[in-house]
């Protein structure tokens, strides 16, 4: 129905619209971007229990990007994305920037919140766990990505990727019998660690569709229609990062399972294959002018952190012994939410 | 050539499938499992709280208590008071769960009393089992000895 309606008006515009323009080279004109989208950080990132515990405040960004002309000396990108939160606070969330040095990009993106593990119910189905320490936190979020753009598609860059991530993760707890002995604290079901460490390296690759569409490129399953200076048309932009992962607790679990139980822990930091995607499906209209480019872009956006582990799992072989295990299935993150995109160079 | 790279393939479904099923086993046999001392410096050692009332000095930086009611039924409506008072130096309060979850504290300056009031609702406690046991932790914020009286009960 959008695509009924979007396109005849598109050709109407264009009609007058001269179909073989004169453009500058877009690597001489600097793209600037403004998007309106939910938080990075949400509870409903997660797909196991932790999103019954687990909160952040909810909150909307708002992130402006600049990237500097391509055909100066030194090319940089900057950009912040700020949160701001239903009862009215605002603050930075994130912020991200790159340079191209010798043809090499170097990438770097951080991002923060505050969040808080909430109190449990007894009876509830996500009683039975202990939470480590302070129930407040912190999550952390670091990339920093070393590649280089693909030549004739300005709009990719492909390279090494090293995701460092910090946020709360359930670590299955087991143990000899069930539920601990009679006035002796209960043996928990699992463990949360607020401030869980996640540690992945790999090969990277990014795709900008609405830059894409805004210069004639090829973009990654972007599939697009046009008429005089107006294209339009489905893509799914991306960054993403695949290779070793290798996730650890931020707390002396040991000590932690010795002070509160009594029981010796056998628990590795466990290491396996990663990847984190964060994606755009998108919608995407874009209008080239002779000497600028518009683009406006919407559609469904989010992030994905997942990975599996090798097995070094040990077993509970007495009853002073217990097990602790990341269970990946409980603390995969999956976040999506609606977002909207405009984007102009010149 | 080709062997390595079925080697790789099969190293790598490996890690597939011992990523997806690595529950552990469990042994049934509950003996040997550990004795608490008593001494109260960790969640497990913890003090018992035999009566309502317990005066003590504390030297080092925190000391463990627990306590239970056998008013605390599964559909226990109420609350749990907490005090820690006759202090001589800094000290905070805390109260934990079953789980070992922090559920309330109270942190005053000085040498003024210290006082925890915690409700319970019927809802919150419909699947209780373990008899309305409770910990305590003592945290000396002031880093001197201190004497202090801690005191509980149910209402």
């Amino acid at each position: 129905m959008f695509r009924k309606t979007i396109a005849p008006t598109l050709v109407a515009l264009s009609c007058c619209a001269q179909a073989s323009d004169e453009r500058v080279d877009y690597r001489d004109l600097a793209f600037t971007s403004y998007t309106f989208k939910q938080s990075a950080w949400t509870e409903d990132q997660y797909v196991g229990d932790l999103k019954d515990v687990v909160t952040f405040s909810d909150a909307l960004a708002h992130v402006v990007e600049y990237r500097s002309p391509r055909n100066s000396g030194f090319n940089f990108d900057i950009g912040a994305a700020i949160r701001s939160k239903r009862n009215g606070d605002t603050e930075l969330e994130a912020i991200f920037g790159a340079i191209e040095v010798g043809g090499v990009w170097l990438r770097m993106e951080t991002s923060t919140a505050s969040g808080y593990v909430g109190e449990v119910e007894q009876g509830h189905r996500s009683d039975g766990k202990h939470v480590i320490g302070d129930r407040s936190f912190d999550a952390r979020y670091l990339q920093i990505n070393v590649g280089k753009s693909l030549e004739h598609w300005n709009a990719a860059r492909w390279g090494l990727g090293y995701i460092q991530a910090s946020q709360p993760a359930e670590i299955s707890f087991y143990t000899a019998g069930s539920g601990g002995f009679s006035n002796q604290a209960a043996y928990p079901d699992a463990l949360i660690d607020p401030e869980y460490e996640h540690r992945l390296l790999g090969f990277w690759f990014e795709v900008d569709n609405l830059q894409a569409t805004m210069h004639d490129e090829s973009g990654f399953l972007l599939s697009l229609e046009d008429s005089g200076r107006w294209r339009w048309g489905y893509g799914l932009t991306m960054d993403v990062t695949a290779g070793l992962l290798h996730s650890s607790s931020s707390k002396d679990l040991e000590k932690v399972v010795e002070d509160n139980y009594g029981l010796k822990l056998k628990y590795t930091d466990p290491t396996g294959l990663g990847w984190s995607l964060a994606y755009r499906l998108e919608y995407i209209v874009a209008h080239r002018r002779p000497d600028m480019n518009l683009g406006l872009s919407l559609g469904v956006e989010g992030r994905a952190f997942q990975g599996i582990y090798t097995d070094a799992s040990e077993d509970v072989e007495s009853a002073d012994e217990a097990v602790g295990e990341l269970s990946p299935g409980d603390n995969m993150i999956f976040q999506y939410g609606p977002f909207i995109r405009l984007a102009w160079e010149m | 050539m080709m062997a390595n790279r079925h080697l790789l393939l099969l190293g790598l479904a490996g890690l597939f499938l011992s990523g997806c099923d690595s529950t552990p086993d469990t042994t049934s046999d509950t003996s040997g499992k550990p004795t608490p001392n008593g001494s109260g410096d960790s969640f497990f050692n913890a003090i018992t709280m035999n009566t309502n009332t317990t005066t003590a000095t504390l030297s080092g930086s925190e000391v463990f208590y627990k306590f239970h009611s056998p008013l605390i039924k599964a559909n226990y409506s109420g609350t749990v008071t907490l005090g820690l008072t006759g202090l001589t130096g800094n000290a905070d309060l805390e109260l934990f769960d079953r789980n070992l979850n922090r559920i309330s504290w109270s942190s005053e300056s000085g040498t003024t009393d210290e006082e925890i009031r915690y409700w319970y609702s019927t809802a919150q406690f419909e699947a209780l089992d373990f008899n309305g046991l409770h910990f305590v932790r003592i945290r000396n914020s002031a880093g001197n000895t201190l004497d202090y009286t801690l005191t509980f009960r149910f209402e």
